[in-house]
């Protein structure tokens, strides 16, 4: 049977998703049953929805973090690493596959958890929907017609969902080149590593002409948002994809068994 | 042809290979033993690319294990596949990343072995689990088979199951197989050549059947006086 | 099939088929097992099957045809020759042992004599 780079890559993907799967089946269940709840609960009070329905779909949003530790770290645990590192393909595919699961449970669960949330809280709250239509003052927009840039943001979250997955894999790699304190020293590096890139960042941003970004922010002027949604997007793709490239350096070169 | 030279490798304070050094021919069913921590698993993982050396080269037909990986069936001691996985499944996995992986073979053996497709590897006895791995080890058609330790924790029936699997399935010349064991009685007809391995240093090779024809003594009994001696 | 594994196995896999020979259980023409049969019948390395069977073709035991098989390719002087090579061996190896044992050479016939007439009911 003839083999594919794209065979291989969706075999070690959809056997990171079904590793995935608990969680996720958590996540949105837990969504579910607690927006059926929350439609029968709240007729009295349907603000009080708002709060709980941002509660989930941040929790849907931080659950991909947790998730890539257990992904990698579990590889070792249950000593199927020995497969992981025979098989025919380097630490890019290898980790590059467990990243973008993390990424669809990271869509999976934020689009579920907050579209859900979303019909519930205009269920309850039909008089919202005007928010979304109605011009905002001062601006002379209506919310929704700016929604390529809340495409953005989403887009950023989902690179900056990448960029502290690259992190948490690198600080593996790095706790698994030492035979004691594995642990901690993930730990440590982990927060270094956050820490350090975060400082880059500063670094970056410092160098952007503040004036100009600061009128376009007073003025609305949404050509500046646009251009500085979009540096914000690559700057942190780029972070991210250094950090991952590092860890894929190390799995490849350092890691031994 | 698998080639170690002058190989030395540490693990922290413990020396696993010491200078190891030795060729296992092409197309030959090359015996692996020594006692517990002799550095057995060490070489092993070392040709499947699994660690590297500190000093020395290990090569395969000239290639680097890293480069290799595609040619080479390896069954680790341990249970190295995804538990939630069952043997139809784990056959798929590897389908996908082996070109050499023959079918045909798989259904045959899968029968021969009594194993069935539907089984989940967690939850299979433990010589079923060594049959499963078998299974998947073999169903490539791999240049290079390497298998340590894979009798064992497994019954004598087993373990004549798996013999008669090997012996049924080797292609003479084609495959370099190195087979690691300390249950050498099990294996004295299995194998062409033998490396007698302890303190990661190569204690004595050659083929089976001139050591027998020089000292007229069985695999086991050599051991046995190679290593009572090293005492 | 159990060998003697302190003896080179392909020997022993010979001298199983020049004993089937002696007893006439195989004679000239009989097609016998591919060596890929007999490794799997006896749990042994193909390899040295194929050490004894090529080593049996160099003594003229069997002919390899090709595409059709091995077949038995014996004379009969041969197989005389064989016979009294094995009995040799028996016999010497027997020698050695009683003789290891202390037993000189009459002691030796004397009591191979008794034996054999104990079992034959006298006649010798």
């Amino acid at each position: 049977m003839p083999t594919s780079r794209l065979g291989m890559f969706s075999k070690l993907y959809s056997k990171e998703m079904r590793e995935l799967a608990p969680e996720m089946i958590t996540v949105i269940g837990l969504a579910v049953l607690a927006y059926i709840y929350l439609f029968f609960k709240t007729h009295d009070y349907p603000f009080a929805v708002i709060g709980p329905v941002f509660m989930i779909g941040g929790m849907a949003a931080f659950l991909p973090v947790i998730s890539s530790f257990k992904l990698l770290s579990r590889e070792w645990k249950n000593n199927t690493v020995y497969l992981m590192m025979s098989l025919p393909v380097k630490g890019g595919m290898i980790m590059g596959a467990k990243l973008t699961a993390l990424l669809s449970e990271y869509v999976l669960g934020t689009l579920i958890a907050g579209v859900s949330g979303f019909l519930l809280i205009y269920a309850l709250n039909p008089e919202l929907g005007q928010v979304l239509t109605s011009s905002i003052p001062g601006i002379g927009m209506k919310l929704i017609e700016l929604w390529p840039q809340g495409l953005a943001l989403y887009l950023t979250s989902i690179v900056i969902i990448a960029y502290i997955a690259s992190i948490s894999f690198f600080s593996q790699m790095v706790g698994k080149l030492v035979s004691r304190f594995s642990g901690l020293v993930t730990a440590v590096v982990f927060i270094a590593t956050a820490y350090l890139s975060g400082k880059v960042g500063d670094l970056f941003w410092l160098n952007i002409d503040k004036q100009w970004f600061t009128n376009g922010i007073n003025t609305f002027d949404l050509n500046v948002i646009n251009q500085f949604l979009i540096i914000n997007l690559l700057f942190s793709l780029a972070l991210a994809a250094v950090i991952f490239t590092l860890a894929v350096i190390i799995y490849n070169r350092k890691i031994e068994l | 042809m698998i080639e170690f030279k002058d190989v030395s490798k540490r693990f922290g304070h413990t020396v696993a290979l010491d200078n190891f050094d030795i060729t296992f021919a092409k197309g030959k069913i090359t015996g692996l033993f020594g006692p517990n921590g002799s550095g057995k698993s060490t070489s092993m993982k070392m040709i499947a690319g699994l660690n590297r050396p500190d000093k020395g080269e290990v090569t395969l037909g000239g290639l680097q294990p890293q480069e290799s990986k595609i040619s080479i069936a390896y069954l680790p001691e341990i249970d190295y596949f995804y538990p939630w996985m069952t043997i139809k499944q784990a056959a798929g996995f590897l389908q996908a990343f082996y070109a050499d992986w023959d079918e045909a073979k798989y259904k045959d053996l899968l029968g021969f072995l009594r194993l069935e497709e539907g089984m989940k590897i967690a939850k299979i006895s433990k010589g079923q689990r060594a049959k499963a791995k078998l299974l998947l080890t073999v169903s490539r058609r791999a240049p290079y088979l390497l298998m340590d330790e894979p009798l064992s924790g497994i019954d004598v029936l087993t373990r004549e199951e798996i013999i008669n699997t090997l012996i049924r399935d080797y292609r003479e010349g084609e495959q370099t197989i190195i087979f690691s064991t300390h249950e050498i009685a099990e294996i004295e007809s299995l194998v062409d050549d033998v490396v007698f391995i302890e303190a990661g240093q190569v204690k004595l090779a050659g083929s089976a059947e001139d050591l027998r024809i020089n000292k007229g003594m069985s695999l086991l009994e050599i051991m046995k006086e190679e290593f009572r001696n090293a005492n | 099939m159990q060998f003697n594994t302190s003896q080179p196995i392909y020997k022993q896999i010979i001298n199983d088929y020049k004993k089937l020979l002696i007893r006439k259980e195989l004679k000239k023409g009989d097609k016998i097992m591919s060596q890929r049969e007999y490794a799997e019948m006896a749990s042994v390395n193909p390899n040295t099957v194929q050490r004894a069977y090529r080593e049996m073709e160099n003594m003229n035991l069997v002919e390899t045809l090709r595409g059709q098989g091995t077949f038995i390719s014996v004379s009969d002087e041969q197989l005389d020759e064989i016979k009294t090579e094995m009995a040799r061996d028996l016999i010497n190896h027997f020698i050695g042992e009683m003789q290891s044992l202390g037993f000189g050479d009459k002691d030796i016939i004397n009591i191979v004599q008794t034996q054999l007439s104990d079992r034959e009911g006298g006649s010798f």
